[in-house]
């Protein structure tokens, strides 16, 4: 974990404000609402075993977070639908326990 | 400017704003899109998935998309597919937004119908720059096409015009006697369009007069040419005019109304099947050919004359190769469609080709000319649709007869009480064949009309036997072979050019009679008489013999120098010859 990114890049979250202006509060919002249904369907999916549910789950997720300018969440996501694409359970269930530690970390920081 | 640049706000200020579609199953992702789209000037419609997004584009037609790669209920790529399929021809760009990196699913977009690619997180200069470069894309397509059909328009009309050419081009080449059973003819549809014509008429006495063309130039402007020169030969034929006549005739006229470098090589013919007589004027077409019965090549006429429509009066040679032809000989005829053939290695069919299918004809002329065509075909590998090709077989003396004017309702006429003498000089004689305008005049009697061929049967032979033994001293007894023949048309040729002294007169007199009427002519010449009627079968003693046969008297002066002829007509007379 010595090499993780950051949680949360400035410059992307500063040019956000800027560009919602007002509006901002609400993109949160939905960012929120939309993150706590991902984390819900990733939860779904690895109890079904069901691996492609996962990925586009993660995939998903990893657009909105990256649009955020959430990288270390981006990047667990990524790692999630790489473990999706294998077809890895093992895997994909530890990258989601990454994926709620840096959605935690990532909270504080975006108001 | 500087202001709006620094901010980055519609850069493409004055333009029209886009409307642009979003589908994206994302609503944060959908909502920073809509922003940074809007930000640029543009309207957004949202979809929330591919379905959706297929939808609102039916419903709104937007400019550009921007489409989610992975969507649920429709993923981008079906989407894709079907807004391709429902813009049809009218450019579309779709930028699919993705944070797919692997080649194999970027490629699944460009299938898709994908146009460009926008991976997220999104960055608003590449976004901007996409944006302003598809528009300027859809814009040039919009001209592209409205160009397009501009251009198609206009080559509708061109089709409409060539159309409207060929029908009216059809109309002349088949308005006249092609379908005379000596003729036979092939000309493709292709070849009319590269000036060939090909016109066919009969003289009221009979002979047949053939016009094969080749304009310089195609489609309208070569139909252009074709018109006149029709009218001209047609009318000319009608009338009579010998085939001098017409050809100078035709000459002057295409010189005057083309432009230069627009002219026509032609051939013309006139057979003539109850004396046995072809005259051929080639001017800068191939060489016609003489087959005899046989089918072996008896002679080759090339062109000696400059084409139609490009020496003034003075250069202008009008005089035909006058040739004496046997019942079942034929000439073969055609334009440079044939010789010019090329096969795949680019090779020249040429006079050659020509020559080598006659060969192998020998023995069965018949196949001649079906022979040509498949020899044609074999070396160009498939139907050559550049030709113009024309048969002409001497027919058997009996079946030739004059071609008689439909009969019109003669009504009696009592006004046609008259008497009418002409003198031709030496001068006029040289000059002109004054047949034609004896016609017209007789032709004014209604009751004489059915009887125009034999009619212009006679006052040819009249007026033959007048000039050429009485004025022009030549011999009959020449004619006795094709050495003769063409000596004996050389000199006529010669002696006429000289002549400077004598005359022809024609002595016109018609009286109406109970029911009809009675016409006399007395042809006389200032010569020293002619051979007297009974001495032989030639050529001259056939000359009247048909006039015997034709007219309903005929009397001879003393000397020969005088003949008299009278027709009788009555009502409902159908002509019996």
């Amino acid at each position: 974990m010595a090499d993780r990114k950051p949680d949360m890049d400035v410059t992307v979250q500063q040019g956000l404000r800027e560009l919602m202006q007002d509006d901002y509060p609400l993109l949160l919002e939905t960012f929120l609402a939309d993150a706590g249904k991902r984390l819900r369907q990733l939860h779904d999916a690895l109890a079904q075993g069901d691996m492609n549910a996962y990925r586009q789950a993660a995939h998903s997720f990893k657009g909105s977070a990256g649009n955020m300018g959430a990288l270390a969440l981006e990047q667990a996501c990524l790692d999630a639908e790489a473990a999706g694409v294998a077809g890895d359970q093992q895997v994909a269930a530890s990258v989601l326990i990454e994926i709620e530690q840096a959605f935690d970390r990532l909270q504080p920081l975006l108001a | 400017m500087s202001s709006t640049g620094a901010d980055g706000i519609d850069p493409d200020q004055g333009a029209r704003p886009l409307m642009v579609l979003v589908a994206d199953d994302n609503p944060a992702d959908r909502m920073i899109l809509r922003r940074l789209v809007e930000r640029l000037g543009h309207q957004v419609h949202e979809a929330e998935h591919g379905q959706q997004a297929v939808e609102l584009f039916a419903l709104h037609s937007p400019d550009i998309v921007l489409l989610d790669a992975l969507m649920p209920t429709m993923d981008g790529f079906e989407a894709a597919r079907r807004i391709k399929l429902h813009a049809g021809e009218d450019l579309v760009p779709i930028i699919f937004l993705t944070s797919l990196t692997e080649t194999g699913a970027l490629v699944k977009c460009l299938e898709a119908g994908g146009d460009d690619f926008l991976t997220k997180p999104y960055n608003p200069v590449i976004l901007e720059a996409k944006i302003r470069a598809f528009r300027r894309m859809r814009e040039m397509h919009q001209t592209l096409q409205s160009q397009r059909d501009v251009i198609a328009g206009q080559h509708a009309g061109l089709l409409r015009d060539q159309q409207l050419a060929k029908i009216v081009f059809d109309r002349v080449a088949h308005a006249g006697a092609l379908n005379d059973s000596c003729l036979r003819y092939l000309q493709s549809a292709y070849a009319m369009f590269n000036g060939d014509i090909l016109l066919a008429a009969h003289r009221p006495s009979g002979e047949l007069h053939l016009l094969l063309g080749d304009f310089t130039g195609h489609g309208l402007s070569a139909a252009i040419g074709a018109m006149p020169l029709a009218e001209v030969f047609y009318a000319m034929t009608a009338k009579g005019f010998a085939l001098r006549d017409i050809l100078l005739e035709l000459n002057g006229k295409l010189g005057r109304i083309l432009p230069v470098g627009i002219f026509c090589c032609a051939v013309l013919i006139e057979l003539n099947a109850a004396k046995g007589l072809v005259e051929v004027w080639n001017g800068g077409l191939p060489e016609v050919l003489v087959l005899g019965r046989d089918g072996a090549l008896l002679q080759r006429v090339p062109s000696s004359n400059l084409p139609l429509g490009v020496a003034n009066r003075e250069r202008f040679n009008p005089e035909p190769t006058v040739m004496a032809m046997q019942p079942g000989e034929r000439l073969l005829c055609w334009t440079d469609g044939i010789i010019e053939c090329r096969n795949a290695a680019g090779e020249q069919f040429g006079e050659h080709g020509v020559l080598q299918a006659v060969a192998a004809h020998a023995g069965r002329p018949d196949e001649v000319f079906d022979g040509l065509l498949d020899a044609l075909a074999h070396f160009h590998g498939s139907a050559e649709d550049d030709i113009s090709l024309l048969q002409v077989v001497m027919p058997e003396r009996e079946l030739a007869q004059a071609i008689l004017p439909a009969a019109l309702g003669a009504t009696a006429q009592t006004g046609q009480d008259w008497q009418l003498s002409y003198t031709f000089r030496a001068a006029a004689i040289r000059e002109q064949n004054p047949l034609p305008f004896l016609m017209q005049t007789l032709m004014s009697v209604q009751g004489l009309r059915s009887r125009a061929g034999s009619l212009f049967t006679v006052l040819s032979e009249l007026y033959s036997n007048a000039l050429e033994h009485g004025l022009l001293r030549l011999e009959s007894a020449w004619k006795q072979d094709s050495d003769g023949f063409a000596f004996y048309y050389q000199e006529r040729g010669a002696r006429l050019q000289r002549l400077d002294n004598g005359w022809i007169r024609f002595w016109l007199d018609h009286q109406p009679v109970a029911g009809g009427g009675c016409l006399t002519i007395e042809c006389e010449d200032s010569g020293a008489g002619f051979a007297s009627p009974g001495t032989s079968a030639d050529y001259a003693g056939r000359g009247l013999a048909l006039i015997s046969a034709l007219a309903d008297e005929v009397s001879f002066s003393a000397q020969c120098s005088r003949v008299r002829v009278v027709f009788h007509w009555s009502l409902g007379h159908t002509d019996p010859h």
